[in-house]
């Protein structure tokens, strides 16, 4: 469709086999670009039940990727760490011989408590993956691409959170009169806080980088089928009685107007869209693929 | 890229050589649907001579270009702001071609001025073409694609100013901000038929519409066209360049493709960075 032959592209936090990264690397892949994957590979110490990317599913995504005939390299990289970061870039100039995309995936949500309760530990990690991964990432691709001097493509995965405060569930057209539904408290003022971090980042970064021709934008999912979400909401399901599958059933109907909850594939087709010449005049931008729940 | 491949697509406001909406008719007809272009090809009495009209044979010319693709095309003379002008498009495009797939909502006029001094005349000509007109081509699309019952797209083209006002175009601005609210709302209308609804909001673009800005800025500041333009580009365009019609009509295609089925009700600024919100 797009023809990225040529192209290498990074994508972080890719090793999950239910993920976005995943699925954007794979999208990136079929389009014609040679791959870099990259994951933490390790369990995070403080927080050793939280899903995270394993060496195996990022050699997996490596298998397929080269069954689809392109170049392919796994990095284990903790996005947190400047040295790691900066050691993978260097791996893709030297194995693969260019950055021309950075998919700056990597990112964390850890079904938080209320605010008042929450503990400055997981304040501090949610921004660090998230934010600070971005921002080292970012910094480490761009000086490579300025380097090169043929511009090039970041795409930060920000989230509708990083835009919406709370799960405000409107009335759908035709529900009779009645209280609607209860408003749920889902623990995601860090993650929100986060995303929103990412969001404003990008508006600067882009306008820096815009005499390198180097596009900067982040795009913004809702409600996407991944472990971190079935995970949280599982929780939040058990707080209301209910088990995920009827929690996700009334919230598509209640919520989602487009009808269904959201799929890896539908971030990858957006995120494509910016790793490529088409979106040349877009810079700055955090754009919504959330099936008509997020307008802002 | 996409393959449109039996899809038909509207594109109004299609009547000017360097415009935007010849840029998506051909975008549309390069990625295999048939397109219909519409526009009105006379200027109407309140329209200033600097606001760029359609004439007959640059819409038949552009309607020619689609045909060049290998695509099945239409020329229509209509005012969008006119609801039996509106029904004929349909009517016309049901009648060659059976159904319609997507509408590009891109007819639009600018009428300059402060507020102070803006005659009722030209805000009611403004608002008549930019936003009714969007609404009665929205209304009549939808009707047929809601009896169709299979997808659709609709993508209403704004503008940066539906987000960022400038002033002496606050009728000009108002209309595009209109044209957001009308998207979200009927883009939540039309979701249960699985038919999206989006707006493009382009910034400073390389067309007649464009250049009338810059003649007008650079009037203004008693400098030179080019001298305008470069001082824009410095000042505010992050990309470092104005832009072209096809940097625009590429988002708009990739609108009306299945790679964006799951985005609706959203305004994508198309404005090399120049616009944030």
């Amino acid at each position: 469709m797009y023809n990225l032959e040529g192209k290498v592209a990074i994508v972080t936090g890719a090793g999950r086999p239910r993920g976005i990264g995943r699925s954007i690397a794979l999208r990136l892949a079929q389009e014609g670009a040679d791959m870099v994957v990259g994951d933490i590979c390790r369990p995070l110490e403080s927080l050793p039940h939280h899903p995270v990317g394993m060496r195996q599913g990022l050699e997996a995504l490596v298998e397929e990727i080269r069954g689809l005939g392109r170049r392919a390299l796994a990095v284990k990289v903790d996005v947190t760490q400047k040295g790691e970061v900066e050691a993978m870039v260097r791996q893709a100039v030297e194995e693969l011989g260019r950055v021309d995309i950075l998919v700056n995936n990597a990112g964390a949500t850890f079904g938080e408590p209320p605010t008042l309760e929450m503990g400055e530990e997981i304040w501090d990690k949610t921004f660090a993956i998230n934010m600070k991964g971005t921002f080292l990432c970012s910094v480490a691709v761009a000086r490579e691409m300025i380097k090169r001097g043929e511009g090039g493509k970041i795409v930060n995965v920000a989230s509708q959170a990083g835009k919406w405060a709370g799960l405000n569930i409107p009335r759908p057209v035709d529900a009779p009169p009645g209280p609607g539904l209860p408003r749920l408290a889902l623990g995601l003022a860090a993650y929100s806080a986060s995303k929103a971090a990412i969001i404003s980042f990008t508006r600067y970064f882009a306008i820096e980088m815009g005499p390198f021709k180097i596009n900067v934008n982040a795009v913004c999912p809702g409600w996407v089928e991944t472990d971190p979400i079935i995970d949280g909401f599982t929780v939040a399901a058990q707080g209301l009685g209910l088990t995920y599958e009827q929690l996700r059933d009334i919230i598509v109907a209640n919520t989602i107007p487009l009808g269904r909850v959201e799929t890896p594939e539908d971030v990858a087709n957006l995120v494509l869209f910016l790793s490529s010449s088409e979106a040349d005049f877009m810079t700055g931008q955090a754009i919504n693929i959330t099936g008509g729940t997020e307008m802002h | 890229m996409y393959n449109l491949e039996g899809k038909v697509a509207i594109v109004t406001g299609a009547g000017r050589r360097r415009g935007l909406g010849r840029s998506i008719a051909l975008r549309l007809a390069g990625e295999g649907a048939d397109v219909i272009v519409s526009d009105l090809c006379h200027r109407p009495e309140q329209l200033p001579e600097y606001c760029p009209v359609a004439d007959w044979e640059q819409l038949e010319s552009v309607a020619g270009e689609v045909q060049g693709w290998g695509r099945r095309a239409l020329a229509v003379n209509a005012d969008v702001t006119k609801n039996q002008d509106v029904e004929m498009i349909m009517a016309k495009a049901m009648e060659s071609f059976g159904r319609i797939d997507i509408l590009v909502s891109n007819a639009s006029v600018e009428i300059a001025g402060p507020v102070v001094e803006y005659p009722e005349a030209a805000w009611d000509v403004v608002m008549a073409v930019n936003v009714k007109g969007c609404f009665l081509c929205c209304k009549a699309a939808a009707r047929q694609m809601i009896g169709q019952g299979k997808r659709g797209k609709i993508i209403i083209i704004a503008a940066q100013e539906a987000k960022t006002a400038m002033p002496h175009l606050a009728a000009y601005s108002a209309s595009k901000f209109a044209l957001i609210g009308f998207t979200q709302a009927l883009a939540l209308e039309l979701a249960p038929y699985r038919i999206n609804v989006n707006a493009v909001c382009p910034g400073t673009i390389d067309t007649d519409f464009g250049a009338q800005r810059f003649a007008r800025e650079a009037e203004a500041a008693g400098i030179s066209v080019e001298e305008a333009k470069a001082r824009i580009v410095q000042a505010r365009i992050p990309v470092g360049r104005v832009g072209k019609v096809e940097d625009v009509a590429k988002v708009v295609v990739w609108l009306a493709s299945p790679e964006s089925d799951y985005m609706t009700g959203q305004a994508i600024n198309v404005t090399g960075g120049q616009e944030a919100h």
